[in-house]
């Protein structure tokens, strides 16, 4: 058995380290300029960081501690997350081994490399390093078995299908945690005679913000809008929809695209035809929508194959009628134009259907530690309730 | 339904581009027609598709598309075979349903563009694989079917390779015996004759002086062993004596249609097919010289939907009418195979990969 190390929360080397690690990230001349990596760099800063300890709650009669050893298994799609699981872990006072993706990319091993240099570059951290262990795993290998029955908590990121094989093969002890990041569906709502008035200036930066939202990890993250809600009234819809279109292609227009992702956009823009759904508008590599849907066939929209770029378009009259659709695997709405009031209105009307965070344009995919319904810290700490 | 005989004459590369355009294509477009009204899933495919901008020339389905969807247009009770195409594990396979009409045309084809250019007497034939590829005569893989097809140009048929793969030295030794000093035909996919030929320790040199190998299957498994054309070719006539080739490009979506390799090394398509590339993003059709993707047309698939594929191949016509020995039409040189997109879901396990 392994002898593992732990922390206070939030102790203040750990933040240092964080600090230093989320500076030296954007200094990569490869990472640098990855909105993913300049996200991820900003959070790990010393004042950002200060604001998540804040979110620990001090209680009555409570002390919070680590929760001691958490094994994370970090997903496929987003090379970023198991950076965001791991620091959060790790300043929460835990040991940690995170199990990465097999997939992984340059990406992924440029960070390693910045993560090792910092570890390495001052004796002080020397108990950061003690805390985190970065493996990749054989499916079946006894480290699997090993690491699940040792750790106090495990993390699966990586959908429905990797959480159930894994809980089948790999239980956790009785008395241990475990949290699961599960399929989850995203989507768009866009207020159109907002969008319709806005200038040129501001128009472009909506549409910048979606991009980002819904081009980066190739729409293939949780949190990357599928569907876009037009809504208002029948002509501002259409309109909005050609504009929309218009200008998010302008946007794209610089965007290198590969003859692989050429050939997988257009395979799947046959395929969703061949599902017989709706018109599907093939208007180049880069972008694919899918409009006249009937209301009916909201299981099947959810059961496409979304990615590069594919979106299905939906008219809505009011953001009310949105409550329909929803269900309780649906993630993130990004949204453009609406309060705060009609916001707060229409959350009050949703009641448990679904839905973990309505954000603005540009914010679908930053991370936050409210994720998915779990207060991270909570989830990551221990409270041990302490009387006298 | 249409007569065809026309496109069955010899020799197969006579037609210039514009004669084989000006007879192809009032046929293909009557092909296309008919696949619209016999084919549901067909017709409701491209009904439901628009694009953004023109798309020029002849309209085609994805070939992944017969890995997705039934495609037929015929009634079921018509099928008289099913192929499937080669697909590693986990990767679902295409499957092509024919009537005996296609089959038959399939057969027809694939003799009449081989004797056209081989002749037509029967000449014994070494097969490299295995007897066991072609066993269920009711589902072939592309390999199957391929050998299958090809058999009827041969006859004493000699499966040289054991169920392993592995060479049996008893039947290479009994051929050679047998027809000493008389003409041969061999036939195989280009990976396993490299193998077996040039790879294989129980296999000595053999005398191959006398055999024309047809083979197909293009070159990435020999990438990793950088093996093209050129050096297969000098490689098997180093040490073989083999100096008689005849490469064939064609896949399990259009069986029949095969593009038969020239003198220049480059593949011509017979009468009853033809080439189009396109360029992969703009879907642009290009002109000979530029690489794109390849768009393959056949007036041989009647019981399926299949006159019309965009292949995953990247190539280039490489000239028109300019061929060598005389070779009218398109030229087509093949590139390879465009890699498959990475866009990586979240699963990182493959459901039922994990044992505890």
């Amino acid at each position: 058995m392994n002898s593992y190390s732990f922390a206070q929360p939030f102790d203040a080397i750990t933040v240092k380290f964080f600090d230093q690690l989320g500076k030296k990230l954007v200094l990569h001349p490869r990472l640098r300029s990855r909105p993913e990596i300049v996200a991820l760099g900003f959070w790990l800063r010393g004042a950002n960081v200060l604001t998540i300890k804040g979110m620990l709650q001090s209680l009555p009669n409570s002390v919070s501690t680590a929760r001691g050893v958490v094994f994370h298994i970090a997903p496929s799609n987003v090379d970023t997350i198991f950076v965001y699981s791991w620091a959060l872990s790790l300043l929460c006072g835990n040991a940690n081994i995170v199990k990465l993706s097999k997939r992984s990319t340059g990406v992924v091993d440029d960070i390693l490399e910045i993560i090792n240099e910092v570890m390495d570059s001052s004796p002080d951290f020397a108990e950061v390093k003690k805390r985190s262990s970065f493996v990749k795993l054989e499916h079946n290998s006894p480290e699997m078995k090993r690491f699940s029955d040792e750790c106090d908590l495990r993390v699966i990121w990586g959908g429905d299908n990797t959480i159930q094989t894994i809980r089948k093969s790999f239980p956790i002890r009785p008395g241990g945690l475990e949290i699961g990041f599960a399929d989850r569906f995203s989507y768009s709502v866009i207020k159109s005679n907002f969008f319709l008035t806005l200038s040129q200036e501001a128009a472009d930066s909506a549409v910048d913000a979606f991009v980002k939202d819904s081009y980066v990890f190739d729409q293939k993250a949780c949190s990357s809008p599928r569907v876009v809600f037009f809504v208002g009234t029948e002509q501002e819809n259409t309109n909005a929809r050609l504009l929309f279109s218009e200008r998010v292609r302008l946007n794209l227009q610089s965007r290198e695209i590969t003859d692989s992702t050429a050939t997988f956009k257009l395979k799947s823009a046959f395929e969703w035809a061949a599902d017989g759904l709706g018109t599907v508008s093939y208007h180049g590599a880069d972008l694919t929508t899918l409009t006249e849907v009937a209301s009916s066939n909201t299981e099947s929209i959810r059961r496409l194959d979304y990615g590069g770029g594919s979106f299905v378009f939906n008219n809505l009259s009011q953001l009310s009628e949105l409550k329909t659709f929803i269900r309780k695997k649906d993630q993130t709405i990004s949204q453009l134009g609406f309060s705060a009031e009609e916001l707060k209105s229409f959350v009050a009307i949703i009641g448990p259907a679904g839905v973990e965070r309505i954000v603005p344009f540009g914010e679908a995919l930053s991370f936050n530690v409210i994720w998915d319904g779990y207060n991270l810290v909570d989830v990551f700490t221990r409270r041990v309730f302490c009387k006298t | 339904m249409d007569n065809l005989d026309i496109f069955f004459t010899k020799p197969q590369y006579e037609w210039t581009q514009q004669q084989k355009e000006e007879l192809f294509f009032p046929v293909f477009n009557k092909l296309h027609e008919n696949h619209l009204n016999r084919s549901s899933t067909y017709k409701s495919t491209l009904e439901h598709l628009k694009f953004g901008f023109d798309l020029e020339g002849p309209a085609f389905i994805p070939v992944s598309m017969f890995k997705t969807r039934k495609m037929l247009s015929v009634e079921q009770d018509q099928v008289h075979k099913v192929l499937t195409s080669s697909g590693t594990t986990g990767q679902s396979v295409s499957q092509i349903f024919l009537d005996a009409e296609t089959a038959t045309l399939q057969a027809k084809a694939l003799q009449v563009i081989l004797t056209s250019e081989l002749g037509t007497e029967r000449l014994p034939m070494m097969i490299i694989d295995a007897k066991s590829t072609v066993a269920n005569r009711d589902r072939f893989s592309a390999r199957g079917a391929g050998i299958l097809g090809l058999m009827n140009f041969g006859r004493d048929h000699h499966f040289i390779l054991k169920d392993d793969l592995s060479v049996d030295m008893d039947v290479v030794n009994a051929f050679l015996t047998k027809y000493k000093g008389k003409p041969f035909l061999i036939f195989g996919f280009t990976f396993l004759v490299w193998k077996t030929f040039m790879l294989d320790e129980t296999l000595p040199d053999i005398d191959l002086s006398l055999g024309a190998l047809i083979h197909s299957g293009g070159w990435k498994k020999l990438e990793s062993q950088s093996v093209n054309n050129a050096v297969f070719k000098s490689e098997l006539n180093k040490r073989h004596g083999l100096n008689r080739f005849y490469n064939f490009y064609g896949m399990v979506e259009q069986v029949g249609s095969i593009f038969l390799e020239g003198t220049d090394g480059y593949l011509y398509p017979p009468k009853f097919a033809d080439v189009i590339v396109r360029d992969p993003k703009s879907l642009r059709i290009l002109p000979p010289g530029e690489t794109g993707v390849i768009q393959m047309l056949s007036l041989l698939p009647r019981s399926y939907p299949g006159h019309s594929i965009l292949t995953e191949d990247m190539g280039r016509v490489v000239y028109v009418d300019k061929g060598a020995g005389g070779r009218q039409g398109k030229a087509l040189e093949v590139l390879g195979r465009i890699p498959q997109a990475e866009l990586r879901g979240c699963s990182d396990v493959i459901a039922g990969a994990v044992q505890p």
